[in-house]
């Protein structure tokens, strides 16, 4: 395994564990969804590459969230929690509220 | 502008709803209730003479020559600690006042030396000024006892101590306990025996001064005066701009004669700093004229050629066509760019811009990577904000203070002196650091609790506090119900709750005591207003993500959000973390931070920029070495930053840096990751531009250019340069021009203009419509996100762990002389404070070790080793060992691994398994890199020194 693809191992890893304390049941969905939003194209097909190939040291929610990623389905934007100043009738408010 | 003082009303402004009316001189004026006559007077347009009295100090009384009358009242009271009251009549100006001040001038100066005509404070002397005004034209005493014989201490590097021109006023005094809090001038002896006395008789500089410099701003005559305006004369003009060191974001004025910069003066209108400073603002910007500065462009063809200066057209033509280059070889995503914090936020949304727009990939990143990227992805997710919810005012209304993983009174000192005023007035404060940090435990301050944790348990110790508050019924359940999703509150409840996770069940782990954690927060959820304040000591772990949402659940379970005096308040590391990261600094981000993936904002600034935006993230700053390494990624345009000497496993960004075909380094001078660089662009200090840095709390603020810059262009036009080069077309002439398309495209700075700010003086983003203003205090009533978020917080031990091969934990951070990578303070005076980082150990683990203080130490990770002298003190507790980084002699991130936060990638600098022993010299990787560094910064025609 080379250097880059044992870290991506370690990184999906420990964002699976994280995952798999706040969103128990949730965990492989949350899992995908953040690899997704995060990470480079280059390293979501290197680690989906690495699980095609036998995916050692990944863990089972790891596995599952790579496997998803694979299957090139996108989730949604995360962009809700960012938007100011708009509320639900398109309208600008300040959120001094 | 031509240069003015600033306007001194005397005493400081009341605080006072009531308002009584009176005349004075016949002149009604109204005033709030407990106002001074003084100010009273001065509000109106009388000065009253005065030279005890400062609008920035509690009035004192002692120096008799602002004495008034008052009709009904006997004798001549002293205007400055006089009230105003209803139906006063009071006059400022009668013969028999005229004697009396007269007659206090007369004594002040019969023990003055007479020398105004050479005196450095000629023409800014506040004595010289009250002697005019109260028409003294002669002394009658004449030989006697005096003072003029004191020797000057010129011991402090930025300013001169010469006791033979004091008068005595305290206000020097006054300032160091009242602003700074540091308490380390007195007055010694008594009656005509007193003398100003640092610490107990001390020179300046090794007492327990720390050069913020609030003494000589306070000081009315030449006794505290700063070097530089004896050595250049007093300034013609002055320009109101914003610090370029941390995150407080201080606003100066920079006071100029011509194009020389004579001093940085703390401005009294600075919303942030409310007219103080430290000693890195104040003093420390001799660096921009420092000899090592590079001031042309120069390239290379390979890092170990020497640099060959070229002229501007030539250097920008070569790096274009590199990057063309590069990418017509191994794809459009083989390059990227780095924003820096130290630059403008016209700056670095220019540099994301052209990464976007012209390298036509999200290969963008900031150095906030390496430090706040939780924080943002934390209160994004709890709040749907990223940033702190309050301003620096707010910590006066707050009641109890949670510190966690800050040191403010070294990394945000302007900010800690608010703090420790506040702390004064009877505020409790809790301390949640490994190291017992000076405000643990300083003059009149002292933490009601501190719990020294051990390294790496943060988020066990915050979710022990939430059960705590949690299973005693210490739950704010109105905002719950009102401002909180309930079910995920519920969720969130129940988890705490779990016995697992009681103080008493993981104080093995966190090396708490169990009932100090619950006296914590008990405090904090019951202590009035609660309000937490934190920095690197949070962020920069395995779980740095996770225990900014652990703070987030405590203050929104507690209700500690939506008013002053509360909220959620991560203290930034650089002056622009917070607006590089506004600007669409992230590679998932665009500017307000929204998503590459949202359609929307893709389509919007596709529409302003005429060019396709990548809809999926591109790579954060260590996946770029390691795509570098990997042989994926070729080229980096790196402005403003340092990352071989900032960024963790510096093997590794090494390997990174070497591995690529062209990096450019913009910087001020040859820092170490130019080392590794093809092409070096000289920038321009922030002396040198205009633009804006918005600081921890929004506030966006004015940069404003004193100097045409020493290397022919500001950042943002080399920026303008390189895009029009690759044939992506920028056009701006100024940076308001930019800020205009920023304004456009972000709707958090949606109101935000050069002129607004101007106006304003600065604006808190969220500006918008109905916030034209901007917003001090977010979430009055709601959160962004609809619904405030909790998260479960489950701990995680980080993979790095002590053990018998590296049995102690180091953890890193900095000091206040020193800043950063050091690559500014590092060449001004203040690396007479610290020229070079130790290793702090605590006794036990030093004797262990037959280590002495002083001694060189090999400190050696699973990472690499590193030597530096030990620093023998129990502030750091058995099995725990810190340094600082400011010094690339030391190395200190060779030891720092690729452990990074589970969410941003931010390193673990805080946790690192190492081994410390005694050592004779340096490491073989310093000698080798010591040897490159040198080799790599020859350039030819020029002789090495």
């Amino acid at each position: 395994m080379s250097a880059t693809t044992d870290k991506l191992v370690r990184m999906v890893n420990q964002i699976a564990t994280e995952f798999e304390g706040q969103q128990p049941g949730n965990a492989v969905a949350a899992t995908w969804d953040h690899l997704w939003h995060f990470w480079d194209p280059r390293m979501r097909d290197r680690i989906v590459t690495h699980l095609d190939t036998g995916g050692e040291g990944l863990s089972a929610t790891s596995r599952a969230a790579i496997a998803r990623l694979g299957s090139r389905a996108e989730p949604q934007s995360q962009t809700r929690a960012t938007e100011f100043g708009v509320d639900a009738d398109g309208n600008t408010e300040s959120d001094a509220g | 502008m031509a240069w003015r003082g600033e306007i001194d009303l005397g005493t400081p402004p009341a605080v006072s709803q009531a308002m009584v009316t009176l005349t004075i001189d016949g002149r009604r004026v109204t005033v709030p209730e407990g106002t001074s006559l003084m100010r009273a007077a001065a509000l109106i347009g009388t000065s009253i003479p005065k030279l005890c009295a400062t609008d920035s100090l509690e009035a004192f009384g002692s120096c008799r020559l602002c004495l008034v009358e008052i009709d009904g009242r006997a004798g001549y009271p002293a205007s400055c600690t006089t009230p105003a009251a209803q139906g006063m009549a009071v006059r400022t100006q009668t013969d028999r006042l005229k004697q009396l001040r007269k007659g206090v001038m007369e004594l002040y100066i019969s023990d003055h030396p007479l020398d105004c005509l050479t005196c450095a404070a000629n023409g800014d002397c506040e004595l010289q000024d009250q002697a005019g005004a109260v028409g003294l034209r002669a002394v009658r005493y004449g030989d006697g006892a005096n003072h003029l014989d004191q020797a000057k201490d010129s011991s402090n590097p930025y300013f001169d101590f010469d006791p033979s021109k004091c008068i005595v006023c305290s206000r020097c005094v006054r300032a160091c306990d009242e602003v700074q809090g540091t308490f380390a001038l007195t007055i010694e002896g008594m009656g005509f025996a007193s003398k100003v006395s640092p610490s107990q008789s001390e020179p300046f500089f090794s007492s327990e001064c720390v050069s913020c410099g609030a003494c000589v701003q306070a000081c009315p005559t030449a006794t505290l005066i700063e070097k530089k305006v004896a050595e250049t004369g007093t300034p013609d003009r002055f320009e109101v701009t914003t610090c370029a060191y941390c995150g407080v974001g201080c606003t100066f004025r920079a006071e100029m004669r011509g194009e020389e910069l004579v001093r940085m003066v703390p401005w009294k209108e600075g919303k942030a700093n409310r007219g103080h400073s430290c000693v890195k603002g104040r003093f420390a910007w001799g660096y921009a004229n420092h000899r090592e500065r590079i001031l042309s462009p120069m390239i290379r063809a390979s890092i170990d050629d020497p640099w060959r200066e070229v002229g501007w057209d030539e250097a920008i033509a070569h790096t274009a066509s590199e990057f063309r280059r590069i990418q017509a070889e191994h794809g459009k995503r083989a390059i990227g760019g780095i924003t820096s914090s130290r630059c403008t936020n016209e700056e670095t949304f220019l540099v994301q811009k052209l990464v976007r727009a012209g390298f036509g990939n999200n290969n963008v990143d900031t150095c906030a990577r390496v430090c706040h990227s939780p924080t943002g992805y934390g209160l994004k997710t709890a709040f749907g904000t990223s940033a702190g919810t309050q301003d620096f005012d707010s910590v006066m209304a707050a009641d109890t203070i949670i510190l966690i993983g800050a040191n403010p009174t070294d990394g945000h000192p302007v900010f800690a002196s608010r703090l420790k005023q506040r702390l004064r007035q009877g505020a409790k404060l809790i301390v949640i650091d490994p190291r017992r940090i000076d405000i643990v435990r300083s003059p009149h301050v002292e933490a009601a609790h501190h719990l020294p944790l051990r390294p790496g348990t943060n988020v066990a110790v915050l979710t022990a506090v939430a059960h705590v508050i949690v299973t005693e019924g210490l739950v704010d359940e109105d905002f719950v119900r009102d401002r909180c999703d309930r079910a995920e509150f519920d969720d969130w409840a129940a988890f705490v709750a779990d016995p697992r996770h009681s103080p008493e069940a993981t104080e093995s782990l966190t090396t708490v005591p169990a009932e100090s954690v619950r006296a914590a927060a008990r405090l904090y959820a019951k202590g009035g207003n609660g309000a937490i304040y934190y920095g690197l000591g949070v962020t920069e772990h395995s779980q740095g993500s996770t225990t900014v949402l652990a703070i987030a659940n405590l203050a929104m379970a507690t209700g500690n959000l939506g008013r002053a005096g509360v909220g959620v308040n991560p203290l930034r590391g650089q002056n622009n973390v917070q607006g590089s990261c506004d600007m669409g600094s992230f590679p998932h981000e665009l500017s307000g931070y929204r998503h590459v993936s949202d359609d929307a904002a893709r389509a919007m600034f596709r529409a302003l920029w005429g060019a396709d935006i990548d809809h999926e993230p591109g790579l954060r700053i260590p996946n770029m070495l390691g795509a570098a390494i990997d042989g994926e990624f070729k080229a980096l345009y790196i402005q403003g930053e340092d990352i071989l000497q900032s960024d963790p496993d510096t093997r590794h960004v090494a390997a990174g840096l070497a591995a690529m075909e062209c990096v450019v380094v913009q910087d001020l001078f040859l820092n170490e990751t130019a080392n590794y660089a093809h092409v070096f662009l000289p920038g321009s200090t922030f002396l040198e531009k205009n633009g804006t840095f918005t600081n921890a709390e929004r506030r966006i603020q004015r940069v404003r250019k004193v100097m045409r810059p020493l290397n022919g262009l500001e950042d943002w036009e080399i920026t303008q340069k390189l895009a029009q080069a690759i044939g992506y077309a920028m056009a701006y002439d100024h940076p308001s021009q930019i800020m205009d398309e920023i304004a456009a495209v972000t709707p958090t700075f949606a109101g935000v203009s050069y002129d607004r700010l101007d106006a304003l003086g600065s604006i808190q983003w969220p500006c918008n419509d109905a916030a034209p203003e901007g917003t001090p205090v977010m979430h009055l009533d709601g959160f962004v996100r609809g619904k405030g978020k909790f998260v479960r917080t489950e701990y995680v031990a980080t993979e790095e762990r002590a053990g018998p091969r590296f049995p102690l934990l180091l953890t890193t951070g900095r000091i206040l002389s020193q800043y950063n990578v050091g690559a500014q303070t590092r060449r001004t005076e203040n690396s007479r404070w610290h020229d070079e980082d130790r290793l702090e150990i605590h006794p036990h683990d030093a004797e262990q070790r037959g280590i002495l203080d002083g001694d060189w130490v090999k400190v050696a990770s699973r990472a690499g080793d590193t030597t530096l002298r030990a620093l023998v003190t129990d502030r750091v507790a058995p099995g725990v060992v810190y340094t600082t980084f400011h010094h690339p002699a030391t190395q200190a991130n060779v030891v720092t691994t690729d452990n990074s936060d589970w969410a941003t990638n931010c390193p673990e600098y805080k946790v690192t398994a190492v081994q410390v022993g005694r050592s004779n010299g340096p490491t073989d990787w310093q000698e080798r890199y010591d040897e490159r560094s040198r080799r790599s910064r020859r350039i030819e025609g020029v002789a090495a020194e």
